[in-house]
Order: structure tokens, then sequence, then C-alpha cells
């Protein structure tokens, strides 16, 4: 192993040697990719940066992060129903991520693996879902909860989202891969459908599950437009929500508190940004796979 | 039960599909042909009424084209940098895998937050971008206060939230031209910019097609940035389609004209969704690689 290693970087040197002229070039390339990652990563340090003032020191140019104030981070916690907001937003989110992946799991085995008379016109419902922009169904589903007396609880924001042309169709071309032998065998072996889908397809199927769970999870603790119009109570508002009013109430009255909104904004992103750098491979094919939503 | 079965198996989703997203739009159709607000108690047939209201309307107009604007300047230089950042971070190496995640990453961030930090880094007296800008001696820019500029600037903010996602579907697109193409262009003289316009250009234009369709139906929906940094204004310049939909239907409570201009979206985007259906087939690709 050592000696690949050591090997690999004589060569490497090697390399580097012979491209010797042709290395300011490759630096010219390296230092556009470094400007480009640091204007990404700048207004993240912004975040950290403000919240971490005083909200005296926020109009003073220089002003130093140190010594760490973490008082913007309590008073969010404390001051104002973050944890409210959060509770509300960890609710929904899992809710939607454990119903979203179970439905399209069961939806997927059957479009997969079963013949039933109607099944190309669902399936094409389904897919045709994808189709469909989600605003077209904001003032009737609105009127909907209404008539139901549900605007501003829980199910009203999770209903909706129970079920995704996406994930049933992630689902169902990732299970259509599967050898059919599997389940024959386990048929011969006097298994019943709902067997096999427990005992094999669910297995076999696990990392396109994770993928779509992950992916619900993303677009349900960042979903903003349905929450924002559906709640009213600040009870029932989302984390995203919580955000934008906290934005909003204080710019009304003057400046915003500055540390406090970012100290939330920080709250807000640190789901996904720790989901992100423990998962990112898998969330990037995600999202890449949801591009045809 | 093995008849039944796959049909319970289905139910649930389709259900929720159905009650959803497939009855909005009947229902959407409805309301759009009756005048109904809040204080009416029963909703009056008024036919194409609310079309004719909505396409006169200075507001809609006004909304269409803010809409169409905030496209036109924010897609194509997305998918411009997009394209230039990926030829260079396309090669795979470890380097290379670091900045396409760094880019990648303001894609997973809620636009909230996005619109929260880039309303504090815009903001006029005490923002990033005024003290940068003073610090090299330069006057100060009233980024979201300023009628003529606001737009643009949420534009900005639009570009560098979309770009990485671009670059990580243009690395994937030029992985799949073949490597002996720039072989036989370089034996045959070719300079690196020639092989870009006459190799990669070309060869990734599917990607691109598809980039510039899903970029321009992302553009047209943009709501949450408006919401939370300028709430439309200053003076209605950045009152997008959606905000308009929401300050009418839910603010103004009139659901008919409101479902009118979620139809007349909807019917745009679907035009462009038939052309994006041609491509499906490639796009499901990419994530099995």
């Amino acid at each position: 192993m050592a000696t690949i290693e050591r090997e690999s970087l004589r060569a490497r040197s090697r390399a580097r040697n012979r491209t010797l002229p042709a290395l300011p070039r490759l630096a010219w390339d390296r230092l556009v990719l470094m400007l480009l990652a640091l204007l990404v990563v700048y207004p993240l340090w912004e975040i950290v940066r403000v919240s971490l003032l005083d909200v005296s020191e926020v109009r003073r140019p220089g002003a130093s992060i140190w010594p760490l104030d973490l008082g913007a981070y309590v008073e969010a916690w404390v001051g104002i129903p973050f944890p409210r907001y959060m509770l509300n937003s960890l609710i929904v989110t899992l809710a939607v991520t454990l119903g979203n992946t179970l439905t399209a799991v069961l939806a997927a085995y059957a479009f997969s693996r079963t013949e039933f008379f109607g099944r190309e016109l669902l399936f094409l419902l389904v897919i045709g879902s994808l189709m469909i922009p989600s605003h077209v169904t904001l003032i009737p589903n609105y009127l909907t909860f209404a008539g139901w007396g549900m605007l501003d609880t829980h199910a009203a924001l999770i209903l909706p989202f129970l079920a995704s042309g996406f994930s049933v169709f992630f689902l169902r071309q990732y299970m259509l891969g599967i050898p059919k032998e599997l389940d024959e065998a386990a048929r011969i072996d006097g298994a019943g459908l709902w067997t096999i889908l427990w005992t094999i397809m669910v297995p076999l199927s696990w990392p396109a599950i994770s993928v779509v769970a992950l992916f619900a999870f993303m677009s349900q603790w960042n979903e903003f437009i349905w929450p924002l119009l559906s709640t009213s109570s600040e009870e029932m508002r989302t984390i995203q929500i919580g955000l934008r009013y906290l934005l909003r109430d204080q710019e009304e009255g003057g400046s915003p508190d500055w540390p406090l909104v970012m100290a939330g904004t920080m709250i807000a992103l640190m789901p996904l940004l720790i989901a992100y750098l423990v998962a990112e491979r898998h969330l990037i094919r995600g999202i890449t796979m949801g591009s045809f939503r | 039960m093995r008849r039944v079965l796959p049909y319970l198996l289905v139910l649930p989703a389709v259900a929720v599909l159905a009650l959803f997203i497939y009855w909005p739009i009947v229902y959407s159709v409805w309301l759009s042909l009756h005048r109904w607000d809040w204080l009416m108690p029963e909703p009056q047939f008024v036919g194409l009424g609310n079309y004719t209201v909505m396409l006169t309307s200075a507001q809609f107009q006004n909304a269409l084209w803010k809409t169409t604007l905030f496209t036109l300047v924010s897609v194509p230089p997305t998918l411009a940098l997009a394209l230039f950042v990926a030829v260079l971070v396309a090669p795979p190496s470890r380097a290379n895998r670091v900045f396409r995640s760094i880019y990648f990453m303001p894609t997973v961030m809620s636009a909230v937050a996005i619109g929260v930090i880039f309303d504090w880094m815009m903001n006029t007296e005490i923002g990033t971008f005024n003290a940068a800008l003073r610090a090299l001696g330069l006057p100060g820019v009233r980024w979201l206060t300023d009628p003529d500029l606001a737009i643009y600037s949420i534009a900005l903010v639009e570009i560098w939230k979309q770009f990485g996602y671009a670059v990580v579907i243009y690395a994937a697109g030029l992985q799949a031209i073949p490597v002996g193409l720039y072989e036989a262009a370089r034996i045959d003289g070719a300079s690196p910019r020639r092989q870009f316009w006459d190799v990669t250009f070309p060869l990734v234009m599917p990607t691109t097609f598809f980039l510039l369709i899903l970029s321009v139906i992302n553009g047209f929906q943009v709501y949450t940035f408006v919401e939370v940094m300028t709430e439309g204004g200053p003076a209605r310049a950045t009152e997008v389609i959606l905000f308009y939909l929401v300050r009418t239907g839910f603010e103004a409570g009139n659901v008919g004209l409101g479902s009118a201009v979620a139809l007349f979206l909807f019917v745009l985007l679907m035009g462009i969704t038939a052309l994006k259906m041609t491509t499906l087939g490639r796009r499901v690709h990419y994530g099995y690689d």
C-alpha cells in the first residue's frame, strides 16, 4: 500500500515537472475557481459573523466577533418561539418524509411488479403530476382546507405533500431494474405479494428509497409558500415562516435586530447544512434526479 | 386478494395526487369563471370576465414583464458561468470534487435564508456590498430600494443560488462526451478554445437545452426572494406573477381573478414543459451513472 502511494506520488511529481510550462495557466484556472468558491461561501460566513455581534456593533464596519457573544442565539431560543417553529418544522418534515416515501414504495411496487386493469392510465396520472406547477394548487387547496375547517393545522401542512410523482417514478424505475427472478423464486416458495415487498423489494431498493426520503426531507424543510399561506397563528409557523416574520416584523418597526435574524437564519439552515456535509453525494443525486419535477 | 392488492397499493399515492394536484386544476377552472371574494357569500358566474380583467390590468402586465425580465437577466448568465466553470471542474480529481460540492451548496439552502442573507448584504446603509464599494472609494448603491435596480439585484441572488446546480448537471453532461473527439481535435491542431467551441459546446447542447427550459420554468415561478427581500416593491418594481397572484387571490381575497392568473401561468409553463418532455429520456439517464 505504502509503496503504491509512493510510486503514484513519484509519478505525479514527474508529471508535474513535465507540464511545468503549462503551470501558470493551470494556476489561473484554479484562482478563478477559488474566487467563485469564496463568493459562494462568503454569505455563510457573513451569517456567522453578524450573528455573533452585539446589536450596537452591527453598524461598525470593522466590528470584531471576539469575545464570542452567543447572546443572539440565546435570544432566538428563549426570547422568540424558535423552539416552537423548529418543532413544527420537525413534525411536518418527518411526517411528510415518512408518508411520502411510504406511499411511493407501495405505489412503485404495484406499478413495477403487478398487472392490473388501468395500470398504464394511473401511472400516466402519477408522472403527469410532475408537469403541474404547484402554484395552481394554492388557491383551491386553501379553499379545500378552509372548507374542512382545517386551515392553520399540522394536517394542512402535511397532507398535500404525502405523495409525489417524483418519488413514485424514481422508485418504480429503480424497482424495474431489480431482477424479476428474485421475487419469482420467493413466490415459488409460497411468499405473497405483501411479503415479497417487505422482504425482497424494500431491502434491495434501499439506495433509491434513501434518495427519495432525503429529497422529501430537504424540499419539505425548505417549503415556504404553502405554510406561509395556510397558517395564520404564530404557533403553527414552521421555521422558514418564523424566520420571514422575524425579518419582516422588525423591518416595519425600523431596522431589524440583525444578530438575532442571523442567529435564526443559522438555526434554520443548520439541519440541511449538516445533512449536506454527511450525505452530500446522495443529496446531489436526489436533486439532480428531482430536476424533472 | 391478488386482484385487489395492486389497487390498494397505489391508492394512497393516487388519492393524494388526485385530491391535491388534479382536483385543484378543475376547481381553478371553475373558480376562474366566477367572481367570488370574501365579501360575497355566493360565487357569481362571470364567464371569461376574470381573464378580461387580468389581461387588461396594468398591474398584471407589469407582473408579466417583471417576471420575464427577471428570467431574461438571470438565466443566460447562470448557464454561461456554469458551463465555463463546469469545463474547469469536470475532470475527476479530488480538488474538483470539493469545488463542485461547494458550488452546489446553495441548492440545499432555503430560499428564505438566502433572501435574508442578501437582504442584509444588499442593505443600503450597512450592507456588505456597499461597504465593499465604499472601501473602493465608490458611492453606495440602493440595491433593493432603487426601482430601476431591485429586479436585477434579485436576479443576482438567483444566479448565486442556481449556478452550482447548473455546474453539476453540466459536469455530468461533459463527462458523456467521448474523449476520442478531443484527441482527434488535438491531432488536427485545434486550440483549447477551438475544442470548446467545436466539440464541447455543440455536444453539450442537450444539457444546455434541458437547463434552459428548467431555469426558465423556475424563473417564472420566482416568489420567495421577492417576498423576503422587497415584498414586490419598491413601487411594484419587483412584483412578479406569483406575487401578484398571492396579492389578488389571498390578500385581496379575489379568488376568481387569482385562479385566472394561476391558470394563465400554468398554460404558459405547460407550453415550456412540453418542450422539456422531449428531453426526458436523456435526463433520467443522468442519475444512474
